[in-house]
């Protein structure tokens, strides 16, 4: 058995047909929105949903992809997915460039910052240096201490 | 106590490192604090209006690099110090004595002992002493050692 609900749009009422266990039937009744001409052109029972994951695997470049669903009902959850899958983080971009042996202008990212990738950067770690210290004016204590007073010496001065 | 080596002199103008080796006095204890003082030896010629202000900073080390006076080669040295940058000596002060002294508060079993030692000084000739205050809480050490300027 199937229930009919009816889809109140701005500009066109819509009436979809929902098949339990087989996804929504679009019945138009007046002209459908544009975001739904796609799935429905192919004749096919078939959401909203599946049309977009057929486009997400279809390997398109991240620009072309967002340009498709620019005025479609993509949810910010696949929009998500999709751009994770578009290895644009910059992480991705030192990945490919330590892997190709070469070194692209990679400044040209960072607003013309001088960038290494495989470089030690271990200055920054290291102790400051101890200061250097003539040797005619460092004088040493033998250890050879005078004990002036404990605490309850009358004369804290003599040893 | 008296350190026989003096200090080497210091040109007028100059500005150098100044360091007393603490290490056999603190032991095992660690030095949280040094103050130097400088004043002008009595009893001579010689000119300087603030000689409190030619030590120019003080800091405890734990290391310092000798550098030798011979081929000025580095040696690393480890210890307990107290290093002072010493200078601006006025022309004024050409051929007169300094007194520098060092003090280092140790701390020993997490207390610190802050008392200061009053060392009675009179007439100096060429004396250098160091004194030592031992208490049960911690240790208190005041040196001082000629500087003789030269122009």
């Amino acid at each position: 058995m199937a229930d009919t609900i009816v889809v109140d749009f701005p500009s066109a009422a819509l009436s979809v047909q929902v098949v339990p266990a087989t996804g929504a039937k679009i019945a138009a009744e007046s002209w459908i929105a544009p975001e739904f001409q796609a799935t429905g052109s192919r004749g096919d029972p078939v959401g909203l949903e599946f049309g977009l994951h057929t486009e997400r695997s279809s390997g398109n470049p991240l620009e072309a992809v967002l340009s498709q669903h620019a005025n479609s009902i993509a949810s910010p959850e696949l929009i998500s997915r999709t751009r994770r899958t578009g290895e644009t983080s910059i992480e991705a971009v030192a990945r490919q460039v330590g892997g190709a042996g070469s070194a692209p202008a990679l400044e040209s990212l960072t607003g013309g910052a001088g960038t290494s990738i495989d470089a030690l950067l271990a200055l920054e770690w290291v102790d400051p240096p101890a200061p250097i210290v003539s040797s005619g004016r460092a004088l040493r204590s033998s250890g050879k201490i005078r004990i002036l007073g404990g605490p309850g010496n009358a004369r804290p001065l003599r040893g | 106590m008296r350190i026989v080596t003096p200090f080497d002199p210091i040109e007028v103008g100059e500005i150098d490192n100044f360091a007393f080796d603490f290490t056999a006095d603190v032991g095992a204890a660690t030095i949280v604090s040094t103050n130097w003082t400088c004043v002008l030896a009595p009893y001579q010629t010689a000119v300087d209006p603030a000689p409190q202000s030619r030590v120019l900073s003080a800091s405890r080390q734990t290391s310092v690099q000798l550098r030798s006076s011979v081929d000025g080669s580095l040696q690393t040295r480890l210890g307990s110090f107290s290093v002072a940058l010493i200078g601006g000596m006025p022309a004024s002060a050409a051929g007169g004595t300094y007194i520098l002294e060092a003090t280092a508060e140790a701390e020993r079993n997490g207390r610190v002992q802050a008392t200061r030692i009053m060392i009675p000084f009179g007439p100096l000739l060429a004396c250098d002493r160091l004194v030592i205050k031992r208490s049960e809480r911690g240790l208190s050490m005041r040196s001082s050692i000629e500087l003789q300027s030269e122009i």
